[in-house]
């Protein structure tokens, strides 16, 4: 299966509205694939924390998304609390106030999701997965999230690591 | 030039409050797994309250030598009890040039259990022996 990873990564911005968001700058990697379940004939993804989507049908493909970060702290923060993903101090992303993360309740839709890529070129490419309009509600979210960190030699990074799905179309 | 970007540097210790830190981490890992489909638990995490659909938190820390941080929760002729205390990791933090700090990530009480202990093999030319602790844990964590 195809899979796209950008390790130039600018920014991803995340949020509600292209206004009402944060942006991440100390992206280690961002990665994508399109999903395909049984070359789209049968059985797709139904339910997504307890919300069956609108627009997910049978045989719906979907986008899924890695963001590989230096940490969870939101660039240039000195707070370690303030960490994009979580409440009280983590970033709102969508109308109803919700967080990426929920401890342990349902994760929120992400309404703005825009990652900016720097290109061999230095030329810059936009990947919009969701724009903060009314017809991405819903299509993007958070599903899950992997810490690793090493204390061996030659460790290269320490990275905290935010899986993501995408319904939607790039726009 | 843009700001460094702030990072984390390495682990420094764990503890359960209460106890003594333990310092010769060699790897520490956290999986947040979500509820995106239903999952079924197996039987080894029954009797911990996590529940089917329910979140919960996967840490692995695999120390360089035998340490005894979590032996009082591990049981080999019993249920394993729940960690009554909380769990402090501590990470070194790099926040800009020449300028370290720490932060900790802290797994509330009474939520943690260890689910398996493994020990490295200890023979000849063998270059480490390590130990593998997974713990669950379930509820909130808290970043300072």
């Amino acid at each position: 299966m195809a899979e796209v990873i950008y390790d130039r990564v600018k920014s991803v911005a995340i949020g509600t509205t292209a206004g009402a968001s944060v942006t991440i700058t100390n992206v280690l990697a961002f990665a994508y694939r399109i999903v395909t379940v049984e070359e789209g004939m049968v059985v797709p993804i139904s339910v997504i924390n307890d919300d069956n989507p609108s627009g997910v049908h049978q045989g719906h493909s979907y986008y899924e998304m890695l963001m590989v970060l230096d940490t969870d702290w939101l660039v240039d923060e000195g707070d370690a609390t303030s960490i994009w993903a979580y409440g009280p101090t983590g970033v709102v992303v969508n109308n109803d106030g919700d967080f990426a993360i929920d401890e342990d309740g349902e994760n929120g839709d992400i309404e703005y999701f825009v990652v900016t890529i720097t290109e061999h070129d230095a030329t810059e490419t936009t990947l919009t997965f969701a724009d903060g309009l009314a017809a991405t509600e819903k299509t993007v979210w958070c599903m899950g999230e992997t810490s690793e960190f090493s204390n061996e030699d030659g460790a290269p990074h320490q990275t905290v690591t935010y899986r993501f799905i995408c319904l939607g179309d790039l726009i | 030039m843009a700001a460094k970007a702030i990072r984390v540097k390495g682990i420094a210790s764990i503890i359960v409050t209460g106890g003594v830190a333990a310092e010769n981490i060699l790897s520490f890992r956290e999986d947040h797994v979500h509820n995106m489909t239903p999952q079924f638990v197996p039987n080894v995490y029954k009797g911990v309250d996590v529940l089917q659909r329910a979140k919960f938190r996967r840490l692995t820390v695999v120390f360089d030598s035998d340490t005894n941080i979590f032996d009082a929760y591990w049981k080999v002729a019993a249920i394993n009890v729940v960690m009554p205390a909380t769990l402090v990791v501590t990470f070194d933090m790099a926040i800009a040039d020449g300028v370290e700090t720490t932060m900790t990530w802290t797994y509330v009480a009474n939520k943690s259990w260890v689910t398996k202990k493994e020990f490295g093999r200890i023979e000849d030319e063998v270059k480490r022996s390590t130990f593998e602790y997974e713990i669950i844990c379930y509820g909130t964590k808290v970043p300072a």
